[in-house]
């Protein structure tokens, strides 16, 4: 550890912390890097990978627990503090976000302006750069890869490297935004993100309607409105939040009235976002949207209290389970593959204690393509330093 | 010749072409600068029969190019280092479709258009529209992330594609995605669109269905200039309107519309025409156009209307649809230009693109995707002239050069293939290409898949891998 730190320190004066073994994420991390510059970042990447030591790679926390287990790092690295350039251009409807900004502090600049940040952030600690890593998808905005458009990353290989750029329609080779939005920092440290932001609508209104006593089919279709911007089914009520120019809210509105809604002056959205957010066992599940009430079902037959968004055939249920009773886990486990088969698409454990995790796999299987995947990491990062233990096809 | 005789066991005598006349054909895509001859073509009906192609290249050491309808317009479907290439045009089949799920399973030789086609019944269509949509393949969309009139509003290829099948470069059947678009792992899906074939063979597709709108209003705004209809555009969207699309052709173009069959009945004095397309609920429709009408006077719109039927809707677009059929007028080649900057700086970038034009007497003209910043500078000329060519390509050079000054890159949705591989370094750092080629060598670790794409050669080629070059490799006419 001790040439390792003195590098460090010639790298990161100040930005090095040494001390006890500190327990997360299963880790026994026994130091603490703040890197307040790219350039800092980029090399300490480097030296790291030379020396072999596995980092922990740690925005505002908000998504930590969506990982496999255990974590084999031993040093923490912090991106919050990395300083870089900044830019938010409301004539294009652009922004370039330093990572470690958070979602809200942009959100709050913006506020008052034509244009909307569209990230769905996780809690007040939520930044720019930990939504892209985990791909993390709210109920507003949909999945941040459709917003991203360039990205400045830093390699273990401690090279800055640049793709796509600030334009909105861009194929100038390949698209690795995609690649590394929701790569859980196994790849690289995003440093910087171009986003496209998006106009804030003429109207917002919300609509709650009772969710017993229609057809679930009939709910879809009304998630399904073209101006319904989030839709969610929870405690058997169904919200809608409904955006856009008054005439297309107004149509839509009309047509949800159809299924008892009733206006309503409360976003319950950010209660929703919470509830979403709870522990300690969460599961996704992202399917067809029509079997969104039939994996509903079987996610609170297991015991899991479910919120559906029947349009994007997302449901989630969360198991308050006791992390030391192997055999509920495994229940709650099964119960995530049973809702997974019956929705035709994948699940995730999206939190969970590290015991619970602990040898599983939590983004569910990842079948054929395990190999392509692992060859992925490889290429990026060979000595296998940034998050080791934790992305797919590790548990 | 054993690879051909095993080729033709795979595939029997129907299904490769290897004749001089048959292979000239597939000598270059819709980019006819670039020209490279394949040892063999050959039409798989399945996937075996692809995986078993692909085996039979790899042990003969010949790389393999896929390719679909050959419309790309950047030389990436062409074999520009020899080699076989794998035409899946008979894999045309639509597999199912699911109208309340609203996705379709298609084949990769589906043409994009027949599939809005197919589902338009059940009030569905296939977003991406690219110019070509008339005979470009859905596989061939996913390799180059096609857009299109109505990505402004709809995206790109990437946010329609829910799954893929693929064959990789060493034969193996991997399934990325789902019918449900959630995927685990790295979004190998959104990864695989738009890498230009070099990754594998995409040999199914399933695509996202988008319910058609309820009304559709198309609007025909005329301008003295292009600036006035640049400015008109930045208007509309700084206000937070999405249209559909927002097209602008310029006065050069119209010329050459109104001289052609696809005659419009423009006003030749025309500076620029500026078409619009919102869709949605008949009231928001209404007021979309109301507001769309405001901005475009404001901005010195001297005509605004708007179609009041289909035969109007159609005699609008012509102008813009029709533009690449009219230059045929002008001489025997068209060099379809595709770059893209930020859009408030279209104005002086077309001023710039028309002063290049002219500086180097090359007949020049302009339409283009305005909501998105996507120009397609037309140059029409003759390839047998050797001088003319030369002007061709250093008026293109300078023209990327100052879109990627003002911010902008070297392609918004024609792809880098074989055309803009030399430009790659404008935009990227040498850091930067070995990211990407870092993901090439992780699918394709001898890079056999769709050689001589996307990566600058100057480089690139002394490092290439002997297995890598095609044993027939014909130099870049």
């Amino acid at each position: 550890m001790s040439s390792w730190v003195a590098e460090m320190e010639s790298i990161l004066p100040g930005g090095v912390e040494t001390h006890a073994p500190v327990a997360l994420e299963g880790a026994k991390l026994e130091a603490t890097l703040r890197p307040e510059s790219r350039e800092a970042l980029a090399a300490s990447l480097r030296v790291s990978r030379e020396h072999g030591k596995g980092l922990l790679i740690v925005g505002g926390s908000t998504e930590l627990s969506f990982a496999n287990a255990p974590c084999t790092a031993c040093v923490r690295l912090d991106t919050v503090g990395i300083r870089t350039e900044r830019e938010i251009d409301l004539e294009e409807g652009v922004a370039l976000l330093p990572a470690g900004e958070t979602v809200r502090s942009v959100q709050a600049e913006l506020a008052g302006s034509s244009f909307e940040l569209p990230f769905d952030a996780a809690g007040p600690e939520a930044t720019i750069g930990g939504v892209v890593a985990s791909a993390r998808q709210g109920f507003r905005y949909g999945p941040p890869r459709d917003h991203v458009l360039g990205m400045l990353v830093a390699l273990p290989s401690g090279e800055l490297v640049r793709f796509g750029g600030r334009v909105v329609k861009n194929v100038t080779g390949y698209d690795l935004n995609k690649l590394f939005t929701g790569s859980f920092g196994s790849l690289g440290v995003i440093v910087s993100v171009w986003v496209r932001l998006q106009p804030v609508p003429e109207r917002v209104a919300f609509v709650a309607a009772p969710a017993d006593g229609h057809e679930p089919a009939a709910l879809l279709q009304g998630a399904r409105g073209a101006s319904v911007r989030a839709a969610v089914v929870a405690s058997s009520i169904l919200h809608f939040e409904v955006a856009g120019d008054e005439a297309a809210v107004e149509h839509d509105v009309a047509r949800l009235r159809t299924l008892g809604g009733e206006v309503s002056s409360d976003d319950a959205f950010g209660g929703l976002e919470e509830a979403r957010h709870g522990g300690p066992f969460r599961v996704r599940v992202t399917g067809r949207p029509t079997r969104w009430a039939e994996v509903s079902q079987i996610l609170a037959a297991g015991g899991g209290v479910v919120i559906a968004e029947p349009a994007r055939g997302i449901v989630r249920g969360t198991f308050a389970l006791d992390d030391q009773d192997e055999r509920s886990i495994a229940d709650a486990w099964n119960c995530a593959r049973e809702a997974s088969r019956c929705a035709g698409g994948p699940f995730a454990i999206e939190a969970a204690s590290v015991s619970a995790r602990y040898g599983r796999e939590v983004y569910g299987a990842v079948g054929a393509t395990a190999p392509l995947q692992r060859a992925i990491k490889s290429r990026y990062d060979p000595a296998g330093i940034l998050n080791p233990g934790r992305f797919v096809g590790n548990a | 010749m054993r690879l051909v005789s095993a080729l033709r066991a795979i595939v029997g005598d129907d299904g490769i072409l290897v004749r001089d006349e048959e292979l000239f054909v597939y000598e270059a895509d819709g980019l006819t600068l670039h020209r490279g001859r394949p040892v063999a073509v050959v039409l798989p009906r399945d996937k075996t029969e692809v995986q078993r192609i692909v085996r039979s290249c790899r042990e003969h050491e010949v790389p393999f190019v896929p390719r679909g309808a050959g419309t790309g317009l950047s030389g990436g479907a062409t074999a520009i280092e020899g080699g076989v290439i794998i035409e899946l045009q008979r894999m045309n089949r639509i597999v199912r479709v699911d109208e309340n799920d609203r996705f379709a399973i298609v084949q990769p030789g589906v043409v994009n258009a027949d599939l809005s086609k197919a589902v338009a019944h059940l009030d569905l269509f296939y977003a991406p529209d690219p110019s070509s949509q008339q005979a470009c393949t859905i596989g061939g969309n996913v390799a180059e992330n096609s857009g299109g009139p109505h990505t402004l509003k709809y995206g790109t290829t990437t946010n329609h594609i829910l799954g893929l099948e693929l064959v990789t470069p060493d034969g193996e059947c991997l399934q990325l995605g789902s019918e449900a678009g959630g995927t685990n792992g790295y979004d190998l899906v959104g990864t695989v669109v738009g890498s230009e074939g070099t990754l594998g063979i995409v040999t199914e597709v399933t695509v996202r269905l988008t319910p058609v709108p309820e009304t559709v209003a198309t609007m025909l705004g005329i301008f003295d200039g292009v600036v006035e209809a640049c400015r008109a555009v930045g208007a509309v969207i700084g206000a937070g309107l999405v249209p559909a699309a927002m097209e602008i052709v310029d006065q050069r173009t119209i010329n050459a519309v109104e001289d052609s069959r696809y005659a419009a009945g423009l006003p030749r004095d025309a500076g620029a025409i500026l078409i619009v397309e919102a869709d949605g609920s008949s009231a928001s429709v209404a007021r979309q156009v109301e507001r769309i009408r405001e901005f475009a006077e404001a901005s010195g719109a001297r005509d605004f209307q708007v179609a009041r039927d289909e035969a109007e809707r159609v005699r609008f677009w012509r102008a813009r649809k029709g533009a690449f059929g009219a230059m045929g007028r002008l001489a025997p080649d068209l060099y379809v230009h595709d770059a893209v900057v930020p859009r408030k700086k279209l104005p002086e970038i077309l001023a710039a693109v028309c002063e290049i034009g002219d500086r180097h007497g090359l007949k020049l003209s302009n339409v283009f995707h305005a909501g998105d910043g996507n120009l397609h500078p037309n140059i029409s000329f003759d390839r047998r002239d050797a001088e003319e060519m030369e002007r061709v390509i250093a008026a293109g050079e300078e023209i990327l050069r100052i879109c990627v000054e003002a911010g902008g890159v070297i392609t918004g949705e024609h792809g880098v293939g074989t055309e803009k591989r030399d430009y790659m370094r404008l935009l990227f750092s040498e850091a930067d290409l070995d990211a990407m080629m870092k993901l090439r060598l992780a699918f394709d670790p001898e890079r056999v898949c769709n050689p001589g794409k996307i990566f600058p050669t100057t480089r690139f080629c002394a490092e290439s891998n002997p297995k890598a070059r095609g044993y027939d490799e014909v130099p870049i006419s």
